[in-house]
């Protein structure tokens, strides 16, 4: 490294320290250095001292209680909704059957998938750029006008790797995909989409439930490395997944709708 | 009002500052009492060595008794905490400090990949105009991604320590961090830092 570049590099770091007060004031009053030495141990032995946590943990446990009735009257919205749309083709659809289509041999080609599905009765829609994936996203929204059962929650992306928007085509940090499992719900009025995300190199997984305006689908099927297919309708892909997001798609599209 | 580690009240920050307005040599102790674990835990985020941290908080205070008065602080905390980074920054571009490791330089590397491509600051001005910019940046992308960048890039912390600071997973702050250096480095080409 040149002695430029390193001056260069030391302002840039050098501007971090003209951030404004208020927002390091923000922060610094947010930081107790006690949770740095404090020791787990102590804390479930003096429970009125943490009274949070026990807190945050009764409303845990509250929150599960309620949850399996939750699902319930979500399942029971769904079935409600088909009921109401007459004779159509998703009268028998459930969402959750059919999980043996995506038990796919680890090193089987994006190809090989696509045609397995194409072959096993599977409508496909092949979306080489964002324009076919809001296309597939409006034709999905006029079903939902015309008041036909519209959720689903199974489809694949496949990629070669992850590209972020400032290093394109990198994958992930460990050089690996990274599985997603999208589920949506739509009520009639709001969509609920939820996510599992699990990448084997983090080993960690985490599930999250927010309303957004778009969807995007990719199927985890294990801890292991796996192609998938994804739809989406977000042309910037910002809450496509929580390490990446593309600046050029390139990809191909399954939408359920068997 | 218990402080930090069950220790006797601390005095309110008025107080202190006005035992520093007296010239009361007790204004360093209350202020090390109620701000010195702050200041070790920002200190140790910089430098590596148990001897630089305390002679950085020291340099702080000895800072502090010459800069109060005429300054007179509106948040304490801020003014302390700020003084802190920066002197430990300061310390950790002395070369031999730099040699002993410390976050800073690590957590710096993370800061400039894909913002430092052929950005020209050629002078402090503009380093204060881009610190301008981010921090308008910062107070739009909400309260948890502005303290977890905070936290990280100004303060130096691990991931593990912004965890238990906030009860965030790591790969949340993760996401966070990627996304918002990523919306980050948009706003700086806009501004007309070459990204």
């Amino acid at each position: 490294m040149n002695n430029e570049m390193r001056m260069r590099k030391r302002q840039m770091l050098e501007s971090l320290e003209y951030l404004d007060d208020d927002l390091i004031s923000g922060v610094l009053k947010k930081i107790k250095p006690e949770r740095e030495c404090a020791d787990p141990v102590r804390t479930w032995r003096t429970p009125l001292k943490h009274w949070k946590s026990i807190a945050a943990l009764a409303a845990c446990v509250v929150l599960l209680a309620f949850a399996a009735p939750t699902a319930s009257f979500i399942s029971q919205v769904i079935s409600n909704s088909r009921a109401g749309a007459g004779n159509n083709e998703y009268s028998d659809y459930d969402p959750y059957k059919d999980s043996a289509i995506f038990d796919y041999p680890i090193d089987m080609s994006a190809e090989d998938i696509y045609a397995d599905l194409l072959a096993g009765g599977w409508t496909v829609y092949e979306n080489g750029k964002m324009v076919a994936g809001e296309e597939l996203w409006s034709e999905f929204h006029q079903k939902v006008r015309d008041k036909e059962p519209a959720s689903f929650c199974q489809a694949w992306y496949i990629t070669t790797g992850y590209r972020s928007s400032y290093l394109p085509h990198e994958v992930d940090p460990d050089g690996m995909p990274c599985l997603e499992l999208m589920e949506v719900v739509y009520d009639g009025e709001t969509y609920y989409y939820s996510f599992r995300y699990m990448h084997p190199s983090l080993s960690f997984d985490y599930s999250d439930i927010r309303e957004y305006k778009y969807l995007k689908l990719s199927k985890k099927m294990n801890q292991n490395e796996r192609q998938f297919y994804f739809l989406t309708n977000d042309p910037k892909l910002e809450y496509w997944s929580p390490f990446y997001s593309f600046s050029a798609p390139d990809y191909k599209v399954i939408y359920y709708k068997k | 009002m218990k402080g930090h580690f069950g220790r006797s009240e601390n005095m309110d920050d008025k107080k202190i500052i006005e035992l520093f307005f007296a010239r009361d040599e007790s204004a360093l102790g209350e202020t090390e009492k109620k701000y010195g674990a702050l200041c070790r835990y920002i200190a140790s985020n910089i430098l590596a060595l148990k001897e630089d941290v305390d002679e950085c908080v020291s340099d702080v205070m000895l800072a502090l008794w010459n800069a109060i008065p005429p300054d007179r602080p509106d948040d304490m905390r801020a003014y302390i905490g700020k003084a802190v980074r920066n002197r430990a920054y300061a310390m950790s571009r002395d070369a031999n400090a730099w040699k002993r490791g410390g976050r800073i330089t690590v957590v710096g590397e993370e800061f400039l990949a894909g913002l430092d491509d052929g950005t020209d600051l050629a002078s402090d001005f503009e380093a204060k105009r881009m610190g301008k910019v981010i921090s308008d940046f910062l107070r739009t992308v909400g309260e948890a991604n502005k303290d977890i960048f905070v936290m990280r890039y100004y303060l130096g912390m691990s991931h593990a320590q912004i965890m238990k600071q906030t009860g965030f997973t790591e790969g949340k702050i993760k996401m966070s961090l990627r996304r918002t250096k990523e919306k980050l480095a948009e706003v700086l080409r806009k501004e007309g830092f070459t990204v």
